[in-house]
């Protein structure tokens, strides 16, 4: 098959960081992620640039293959990542924690589409945070609130 | 209910007044467009969102609104602000107040997997392919190695000859002379009937179908072996035939599947070192299923109850490493199937006993020329019978009939053809050899005094 996926993996003692990159869809073969012996887990999505709908159904499968004792938790999650986790129940792990996503932001002045890194403790009341340009200009952000932070009100 | 209500819904949303201007949609539409609201909001309509020109949406909407019903799009392609393209159909639902909703639905995936399907299939069947030539090249190569000792001990023999010749030639003894030169006339007709076999074989007669008399392609399998000096006894066993045993199919392709089964039987006796090895080719019909039977039977070390279900698999083989390849049997089995018939390891006490079945000729010869059945027709051709006990007749009416828009079942059972003329529904009958106490009725013509070119020509069929 030609997976276009990959993944780097780091062991921090009982924590194994899964940095995953490419397509998730059905040619990614998840199982190649082993998480024998960890306690913890994180997922590192920063270069993940697509998921299908076939890959949504792997990653749900394959989550569900680590043992509930294991912690999980999510970073550097992209746009795509986060429409997906506000659609599909299950897509990331009830208990299981975002520690960081992107969020889209438009800057007027360059007339330009940014994604900014955040943390879920920057979202007050489901409100976009306010961010700034290089230049200081106040950046709009590009989505809609209510929707794009929905899941922010189960995250652990 | 208000439009805000959509938001919920996992599927886009549009809504759009009798022009087709977008008044209204729904979260999930900046998702499923990857666009963010703002840049969704510069388009008026949907007509600005999509790739093709032949479907308009402003259309439509306004057709749906006149009619008052609801329309479905025929597959149509949104294209994404990153460049990649959706392929979807549109559901338009007439609302209150002269607008119209617009329910996407996405089966981008669908059609991308199916593509990929399709492209994978055709990789299996090219793979396919390739291991078919790579075993077709195997036996070409064991019959290069075979025709090679063949040629040499002939060439022996004249090379001998020529020496013995000019001896007597010197001392002038004509009659020996004519010997000698008799002998050299035979082998060199030896070496080239050698030679003949070896060009048949690499000559690309891959599909080519005839009538194929199995005593005989059995035969030249086991002159193959002998010519091998196999310390094995191979044998032909014709005693329970009522019939010549004719089927139609590829010569090249069944000579094969023998050479396969008797090596593999060749192969295990060898292994066990077996004094008494035995091979059996048995040949005879089974009038019942209306089939013709070989049996390929040794008494070698048989095959394990474990082993006996992977046989057919492609790459099993229990032979040591370098030794085989694990693909004959599993050509041999796509082969028979291809000529509608089957091939089994039979349940044997000793050794292994395989069951080749094939359809008689006559059954063999209606679904190969019947063009309903090869789905490439709505309606069955007429079917005419040609009943003949000569395999050359038989043959040279099919090569001239199958590409007519005629079924054509051809019998070798002068006295028992009858039996097949019911239930294939034959509209004809053509008698090509002379039958005792013939009964001639509307549909039956005697043509036994005519050459096939004059059948032929009386049916109107260029030969």
């Amino acid at each position: 098959m030609n997976s276009q996926f990959d993944f780097e993996k780091e062991s921090k003692g009982d924590k194994i960081v899964f940095k995953l990159s490419g397509q998730i869809d059905e040619d990614a073969e998840l199982m190649r992620l082993d998480f024998s012996g960890a306690k913890e887990i994180e997922f590192n999505l920063n270069n993940v640039n697509l998921i299908n709908s076939c890959g949504i159904r792997d990653w749900v499968e394959f989550q569900k293959t680590i043992p509930e004792s294991v912690k999980i938790s999510y970073s550097y999650c992209p746009q795509i990542i986060i429409e997906q986790i506000n659609i599909i129940k299950g897509f990331i792990r009830p208990g299981a924690k975002v520690e960081s996503f992107y969020a889209p932001y438009y800057d007027e002045s360059k007339d330009k589409e940014v994604k900014v890194l955040i943390t879920p403790d920057e979202v007050i009341n489901q409100k976009a945070p306010l961010k700034k340009s290089e230049q200081g200009e106040e950046l709009e952000f590009d989505e809609i609130e209510v929707q794009y932070f929905n899941f922010l009100r189960n995250n652990s | 209910m208000s439009f805000s209500d959509f938001d919920q819904l996992l599927s886009p949303i549009f809504v759009c007044d009798k022009n087709g201007k977008i008044q209204y949609y729904n979260h999930i539409c900046s998702t499923f467009f990857q666009t963010s609201p703002r840049v969704l909001n510069k388009f008026e309509t949907l007509d600005e969102l999509i790739v093709q020109k032949d479907f308009s949406f402003q259309q439509n909407i306004k057709k749906a609104l006149s009619e008052n019903t609801a329309l479905i799009s025929p597959e149509i392609e949104f294209l994404k602000q990153n460049g990649e393209k959706l392929t979807v159909i549109a559901k338009l639902i007439p609302l209150d107040n002269n607008k119209v909703l617009v329910n996407i639905l996405d089966f981008s995936i669908e059609k991308k997997l199916h593509e990929k399907y399709k492209e994978q299939i055709g990789e299996l069947k090219d793979t396919h392919e390739q291991i078919l030539k790579a075993d077709k090249l195997t036996a070409l190569g064991e019959m290069i190695s075979g025709i090679s000792h063949e040629i040499s001990s002939p060439l022996m023999i004249v090379s001998n000859r020529l020496d013995m010749l000019r001896d007597t030639l010197d001392a002038e003894k004509p009659k020996a002379s004519e010997a000698i030169l008799n002998d050299l006339e035979r082998e060199f007709k030896r070496v080239l009937g050698i030679i003949s076999g070896m060009r048949s074989f690499v000559k690309n007669q891959e599909e080519a179908l005839e009538v194929v008399n199995l005593n005989t392609l059995c035969h030249d399998v086991l002159s193959f072996f002998e010519d091998l000096n196999t310390q094995v006894k191979i044998s032909l066993d014709t005693s329970e035939q009522s019939h010549l045993p004719l089927v139609m199919g590829n010569r090249l392709k069944l000579q094969q599947v023998l050479i396969n089964l008797v090596k593999n039987a060749r192969d295990s006796l060898n292994e066990i070192k077996s004094h008494s090895g035995e091979i059996i080719i048995k040949i005879h019909d089974l009038i019942d299923t209306k089939a013709q039977c070989i049996s390929v039977i040794d008494n070698g070390k048989g095959v394990s109850p474990e082993d006996a279900s992977h046989v057919f698999d492609m790459f099993f083989t229990t032979k040591e490493v370098d030794a085989g390849t694990g693909l004959g049997l599993s050509i041999s089995k796509k082969i028979i199937e291809a000529h509608s018939g089957s091939i089994e390891l039979a349940k044997v006490k000793t050794g292994a006993k395989f069951d080749i079945k094939l359809p008689l000729l006559e059954l063999g010869s209606f679904t190969m020329t019947n063009k309903y059945l090869e789905g490439e027709k709505e309606f069955e051709d007429d079917i005419y019978l040609f009943v003949s006990d000569e395999e050359k007749k038989l043959n040279d009416i099919y090569q001239s009939m199958k590409d007519q828009d005629i079924v054509t079942v051809l019998s070798h059972r002068l006295n028992d053809y009858k039996q097949f003329t019911e239930f294939m529904m034959v509209d004809r009958i053509f008698i090509l050899s002379k039958i005792k106490s013939l009964e001639i009725d509307e549909d039956t013509e005697d043509l036994s005094d005519l050459s096939v070119d004059q059948v032929l020509k009386h049916l109107g069929v260029k030969s």
